[in-house]
C-alpha cells in the first residue's frame, strides 16, 4: 500500500513511535513540537506546544493517556494525550535526550546530554498518578561520564539499559544505581536501543554501520546485521524473524553524497541469517529513527528530510515471509 | 718466545718476531725458518696455493723472498699463523707455481684462504687457494656422473628459489587468484564464480603502504619502513607465499618490474645522506634472482616533471632507457652488464619501446622549417628502420601493439587557422618489408586509444574536444590492406577502455565524474552485452583469462561504499563485496601461455567435450555447496530456535509478574484483548474511507 507521507514538521524528525493500541503515531522533530498522527489515515491528530528547542525523544503511556518529551530547551515534559495540555516540566542543567516509561507508569526515566562542563545524566523520576501533584525531586540521578544517546527499561523494571557514545551498552540496577553490566559489541556510537515485546532481546543501532540482536539473559550478542551506512535505528518485528534498519550517510556529509549512494532507505534482513531481505525507498536523507506497529502490520519512519511515513503491508509481504518460514521449516526437517 | 694457544689445544712455541724478521731482513741471506713439530694436522688446516709464478731454479730464492713479503702482506695478521711453508720445485728445482701451507688452526686457514683465493700476486698472477680438504673432496668425486636427486638439487638451490613459483598455475580448478588489502589486512584468495572467494591466506600488515604484483604474477611485492620485515621492498612467491628477496632500500615508494620480472627498478623519494651516499640513492636497480644491487643513480628530475615509471624497459628484459637530460636522445643501458650506450635523436620529445623486438619509435617536434618526425629505430645499433615527416603537429602519441607487429601512431594536428583539430592515425606494419605506412584521418579529437591485446582490432573514444561530455566510441580493424571501420556508438559517458586481455571483449567505462558507467561490448560483430553501474567506481580490472572484471572503490579516492564488485565478462554482476577501509584489489597476473598456436587451436576445437566435463565438475562443486549452505543455515535455525525456547520460558517465568506490573497502569478491570478487537472494528473503516478518497 502506498505509505502516508505526513507532512507537518518543519524540521528533522528525531522519533516516531506507536501508542500501545498502534492506532496513533507520535513525532518528534527538531522543529520543537510534537505531532500526534492517526497510523490508519496519516490524518494529523494535534501537536504539543510549548517547547523551544528540538525535541529528541518521546514516551507515551499504556492508556495513551500522558506523553513524555524530552527537549534540547533543558526540559522534560509531561503532556495530556486528550488535550494536548502541558502537565508538569522538569528543568534540567542541559538539554533532555530521552524520555522513557517504565512498564507500569509508575516511574520515568531521563537522560541529560553532557555539555557546557555538566556530565550527562541518569534521573528517575517516580510520576504521579493523574491529577495529583508532580514532585520535582528525582528518586535518583547517576553521573554516566559520556553522552548517552538511548536508555530503555528492561522487564519488571530491574534495570535500565543506556546506549552509549563509546558503542558500549550500560546496565544499571533500577534500585541500586550499580552498573550491572559493560557491553562490549559495537566500535562506535550506539544511536538506538529496542527490546523485543518479551524483553528477552534486544536489539542496538550504531554508527558503526551495524546493527545487533542481543540476548537479555547471558549479554550476548546473538546477530549481527551489517550495512555500508551508519544505522540510526533498528526494531524487531513484533510477528516475524525480520528486523528493520533505518540510517544512512550523517547529515552532515550529505549534501556532498550521490542521493543514490547515499542509500535511504528502511532495509529488511532476516533475524536468523543476518540476510538483507529487501528495502523500502522514499526518503530523501538518513532515516533517523523507525518504529513497527505493535501488530507487525506496518511501519513508520522519520527521516532528516522532515517526513514522517507510515507504512502498511501489502499482502506479499505475508504470503512472502510465511512462504519463506514454510521453507525454512521444511528444510530443517528434511536434514 | 712467546706461547700461543692452539685452538687444537697444541701449544706451539714461536718467536714473537720471527715473522717480522722477514720483512726486515733485506739481505740476501735468508734465515732459514725455524724447525717446527709436525702437528696432527686436520686437512682444513693446510691450503694448497696455486697459480704463482713458475721460474727456473736460479731465482727461486729472489721469489721465495718475493713470495714470503707478498704472503705477510695478504695475511696481515699481528703474529704469524703458519706451521710451515713449502714452495714448491721439481725435481730440476724449478718453481711449479705452487704453495703448500700449514696453518695453526682451522680458523687460520679458512680466514687464509678468504684473503689468497683472488689475491693479485702481481700483474700477471692472480692467486687460487683450496684447502686440503677441498681438494679430498675433488679427488673423492665419483668418475661417473650420478644425476642429484630431486631433494638434493632443492637444498642445493638459492635461498627462496627452491620454491615452485609457478604453483598458483596449477590449480585443479582452473580458477584465478586475486590479492586485496583492507583496514590493515591483506587477503589472497580464489575468486570463485558462484559463491565465497577462497582464501588462501590473510596477513596483518602485511605491506604498510601498497601491493603490487610482479608482470608475470611470480612475486607479491611489500613495501616495508620497519618493523618484522627490515626496511625495502620484499617480494614473495611460491605456494606459501614466502619471501623469496628483499631489497633494502630507504624510503622506498615506487617500483618498476622489468617485463620478464629479471629486474626491479625502486625509488624513494628521500634526499641522498651524505653520510651514506651509496646506500641512499633515490634510484636503484636489481637483479631479482639474486637480490643483487646492480645500479644507482640519483638523476636531477624536477618535481612537476617526476613522472613514473621513469624507464621504458626492452619487452626481452635487455635493455631499460630514457630520454637523456638535455634532450639529445636516448640513453640506454643494456643488460645484463650494464653497459650503457645511446642513440641520437636531436629535439626527441618522447619514445616507446616495441614490445617484441629491439626496436623503439620516436618523435621530434617541429622547429622552425623543419616538419614533425617520427622514426623508427633498431634500439641495439641505432640504425634508423623508417622515418615519416608530419606537419601542423600538436602532439603525438605512440602505441605498440602487445605482439610487436604494428605500432599506431596518434598525431594531434591542427589546421593552419589554429582552430580545428583532428587526428592521424598512422599504423606502421613492422613485419612487412620497408615498414609500409596506412594513415586513418579523423575529423575529430581522440580522447583515448587503446589496441586489442591478443588480434587486430582497436577501440577509440573521440569527440569534438577533449573534454566533450558524452564522445563517441569506435571500433576497428586493422587488416592485412586496410583499416576497416565497424561500430561507432554514439554520445556514451565513457572516458575509458578497458580489453579483455585474450581479446573480443571490451568494457567502455566511464569513470571519476562519470559515476561508474560501464558498458560491456564483443566487438566483432559489434554487440553491446550489457549496460551496468558500480556508482563512484575508481578502478576496473580484468583477469588475465579474460574471464571476470573486478570494479571497485578504493578507500585511498573516497569513503563511500569501499569495497569491489565482481562481473562476468558479459556483464552480468556476480558478487557486490563491501569492505570497511578497502584499498587493494589486483587480480594476479598469468605468465604467457606454454601452448603453440597449434595447440590453442586443437584445444579450442574439442572444447565442446571438455566443458561437458568442466561443466560436470561445477555442478558436483555447486551442488555440494548448496547442501553446505542448506547445512549450515539450518544450524543458524537451530540454534536460533533453541535460544527462543528458552527465551520464552523465561519470559514465561515472569509473565504474571510483568502483566501486573504493566496492567497497574490500567484502571481496574481493564482487558488489554477486549479493547483490540474494538481498535482492529475502528481502523477497518477508517482504511476504506481513505480509499474512497483517493478515488474521487
Amino acid at each position: 500500500m502506498k505509505p502516508f507521507m505526513l507532512q507537518g514538521h518543519e524540521r528533522s524528525i528525531t522519533t516516531v513511535q506507536y501508542n500501545r493500541e498502534g492506532d496513533l503515531v507520535f513525532s518528534t522533530s527538531k522543529d520543537s513540537t510534537p505531532h500526534v498522527w492517526f497510523a490508519d489515515n496519516g490524518e494529523r491528530l494535534g501537536t504539543f506546544d510549548g517547547h523551544k528547542g528540538t525535541v529528541w525523544d518521546c514516551s507515551v503511556d499504556f492508556m495513551t493517556e500522558r506523553l513524555l518529551t524530552a527537549s534540547a530547551d533543558n526540559t522534560a515534559r509531561i503532556w495530556k494525550v486528550e488535550d494536548g495540555s502541558q502537565m508538569h516540566a522538569f528543568e534540567f542543567k542541559t538539554p533532555a535526550r530521552v524520555a522513557e516509561w517504565s512498564e507500569g507508569n509508575k516511574l520515568a526515566a531521563f537522560v541529560t546530554d553532557r555539555i557546557m562542563g555538566h556530565d550527562a545524566y541518569l534521573y528517575v523520576y517516580a510520576i504521579a498518578e493523574m491529577g495529583e501533584a508532580q514532585s520535582s525531586e528525582p528518586l535518583f540521578e547517576l553521573g554516566l561520564g559520556m553522552k548517552c544517546q538511548t536508555a530503555r527499561w528492561s522487564a519488571l523494571n530491574q534495570s535500565i539499559y543506556c546506549g552509549m557514545d563509546d558503542g558500549s551498552v550500560r546496565v544499571f540496577d533500577a534500585e541500586t544505581q550499580q552498573e550491572l553490566a559493560h557491553l562490549d559489541g559495537h566500535r562506535a556510537r550506539v544511536h538506538d536501543l529496542s527490546f523485543s515485546d518479551d524483553k528477552q532481546m534486544f536489539i542496538t543501532a550504531s554508527k558503526d554501520k551495524t546493527a545487533m540482536l542481543w540476548d537479555v539473559k547471558s549479554n550476548a550478542v546473538i546477530r549481527t546485521y551489517r550495512t555500508e551506512h551508519p544505522v540510526n535505528s533498528a526494531k524487531i518485528s513484533p510477528i516475524y524473524d525480520h528486523v528493520i534498519l533505518g540510517g544512512g550517510q550523517d547529515a552532515m556529509s550529505v549534501t556532498t553524497t550521490h542521493s543514490r549512494v547515499g542509500k535511504f532507505q528502511v532495509r529488511f534482513f532476516h533475524a536468523v541469517y543476518e540476510e538483507e531481505l529487501g528495502g523500502v525507498t522514499g526518503h530523501f536523507g538518513p532515516i533517523n529513527y523507525l518504529d513497527f506497529a505493535p501488530n507487525g502490520r506496518g511501519f513508520t519512519s522519520g527521516g532528516e528530510d522532515g517526513y514522517v511515513r507510515i507504512h502498511h503491508f501489502d499482502d506479499s509481504y505475508y504470503t512472502q515471509a510465511e512462504e519463506f518460514k514454510l521453507r525454512d521449516e521444511i528444510a530443517a526437517q528434511m536434514e | 718466545m712467546v706461547s700461543i694457544a692452539d685452538p687444537r689445544g697444541y701449544q706451539s712455541t714461536l718467536r714473537k718476531n720471527e715473522w717480522e724478521d722477514l720483512e726486515d731482513t733485506e739481505s740476501d741471506e735468508e734465515e732459514p725458518l725455524p724447525e717446527l713439530p709436525v702437528l696432527d694436522e686436520s686437512k682444513d688446516a693446510l691450503l694448497l696455493v696455486t697459480n704463482l709464478p713458475a721460474e727456473k731454479a736460479k731465482k727461486f730464492a729472489k721469489l721465495d723472498k718475493y713470495v714470503k713479503k707478498q704472503l705477510k702482506k695478504a695475511l696481515n695478521t699481528p703474529y704469524n699463523p703458519l706451521t710451515d711453508y713449502e714452495l714448491c720445485v721439481d725435481d730440476d728445482g724449478n718453481t711449479t707455481g705452487h704453495l703448500l701451507l700449514s696453518f695453526i688452526s682451522d680458523d687460520e686457514a679458512a680466514f687464509a684462504k678468504a684473503k689468497l683465493d683472488g689475491y693479485k700476486f702481481d700483474k700477471k698472477h692472480v692467486l687460487n687457494a683450496y684447502s686440503f680438504a677441498d681438494l679430498d673432496r675433488v679427488a673423492e668425486y665419483p668418475d661417473e656422473y650420478v644425476p642429484p636427486t630431486e631433494d638434493e638439487l632443492e637444498a642445493n638451490l638459492p635461498p627462496g628459489m627452491n620454491e615452485n613459483l609457478r604453483s598458483w598455475t596449477t590449480d585443479p580448478l582452473g580458477r584465478e587468484q586475486f590479492v586485496m588489502k583492507y583496514e590493515d589486512q591483506v587477503q589472497l584468495a580464489w575468486a570463485e564464480r558462484d559463491r565465497e572467494p577462497e582464501t588462501i591466506d590473510v596477513r596483518t600488515n602485511w605491506s604498510e603502504t601498497y601491493l603490487t604484483w610482479s608482470p608475470l604474477g611470480s612475486y607479491l611485492a611489500t613495501f616495508h619502513s620497519d618493523g618484522e620485515v627490515p626496511v625495502g621492498v620484499a617480494l614473495w612467491g611460491g605456494s606459501d607465499m614466502k619471501r623469496i628477496r628483499r631489497f633494502p632500500h630507504r624510503g622506498v615508494k615506487l617500483v618498476q618490474f622489468s617485463p620478464q620480472e629479471n629486474y626491479l627498478i625502486t625509488w624513494s623519494s628521500l634526499p641522498v645522506d651524505p653520510q651514506d651516499v651509496e646506500n641512499t640513492q633515490p634510484i636503484m636497480v636489481w637483479e631479482v634472482l639474486t637480490g643483487k644491487r646492480l645500479y644507482t643513480s640519483a638523476p636531477k628530475i624536477p618535481k612537476e616533471a617526476f613522472s613514473w615509471p621513469l624507464f621504458q624497459w626492452a619487452g626481452d628484459d635487455s635493455a631499460f632507457a630514457r630520454i637523456a637530460s638535455d634532450g639529445s636522445g636516448i640513453r640506454l643501458i643494456n643488460m645484463p652488464d650494464m653497459t650503457k650506450s645511446k642513440i641520437d635523436i636531436k629535439g626527441i620529445k618522447s619514445f616507446a619501446m616495441s614490445p617484441t623486438d629491439s626496436l623503439l619509435s620516436a618523435w621530434v617536434p617541429e622547429v622552425e622549417n623543419q616538419p614533425a618526425r617520427v622514426v623508427l629505430v633498431n634500439s641495439r645499433t641505432g640504425e634508423m628502420i623508417r622515418h615519416k615527416n608530419l606537419v601542423q603537429v600538436v602532439n603525438i602519441d605512440m602505441f605498440w601493439q602487445k605482439s610487436g607487429d604494428n605500432l599506431c601512431v596518434k598525431v594531434d594536428r591542427v589546421s593552419k587557422s589554429g582552430k580545428t583539430f583532428f587526428v592521424n592515425l598512422e599504423f606502421f606494419r613492422i613485419r612487412i618489408k620497408d615498414v609500409p605506412v596506412e594513415t586513418l584521418k579523423l575529423d575529430t579529437r581522440v580522447i583515448r586509444f587503446s589496441w586489442e591485446p591478443t588480434g587486430t582490432h582497436f577501440a577509440i573514444i573521440h569527440g569534438a574536444d577533449i573534454d566533450v561530455p558524452r564522445p563517441d566510441v569506435s571500433f576497428y580493424n586493422l587488416q592485412p590492406n586496410k583499416v576497416e571501420h565497424i561500430k561507432t556508438t554514439e554520445g556514451k559517458a565513457a572516458n575509458e577502455l578497458f580489453w579483455s586481455p585474450q581479446g573480443k571483449h571490451i568494457v567502455v567505462a566511464g569513470l571519476r565524474e562519470l559515476n561508474g558507467k560501464l558498458e560491456f561490448w564483443s566487438v566483432n560483430p559489434p554487440e553491446q552485452m550489457a549496460i551496468c553501474e558500480h556508482l563512484k567506481a575508481t578502478t576496473v580490472e580484468w583477469d588475465p583469462t579474460g574471464r571476470y572484471v573486478a570494479t571497485s572503490i578504493s578507500a585511498w579516492s573516497s569513503s563511500i561504499e569501499n569495497g569491489y564488485t565482481l562481473w562476468n565478462f558479459a556483464g552480468q554482476q556476480l558478487r557486490r563485496v563491501l569492505k570497511e577501509k578497502f584499498y587493494q584489489f589486483l587480480w594476479r597476473p598469468r605468465p604467457k601461455s606454454l601452448l603453440s598456436k597449434s595447440q590453442v587451436k586443437k584445444i579450442k576445437k574439442n572444447l565442446r567435450h571438455k566443458s561437458i566435463e568442466y561443466d560436470r565438475i561445477d555442478t558436483v562443486r555447486s551442488s555440494s555447496l548448496d547442501s553446505a549452505k542448506r547445512a549450515e543455515r539450518n544450524a543458524l535455525l537451530q540454534e536460533y530456535r533453541d535460544l527462543c525456547t528458552r527465551m520464552e520460558a523465561d519470559a514465561a517465568a515472569m509473565a504474571d509478574a510483568r502483566n501486573a506490573l504493566i496492567l497497574s497502569a490500567a484502571p481496574a478491570g481493564y482487558n488489554p484483548d477486549d479493547d483490540w478487537e474494538e481498535v482492529e472494528v475502528e481502523t477497518e473503516e477508517l482504511v476504506k474511507e481513505h480509499v474512497v478518497q483517493v478515488k474521487e
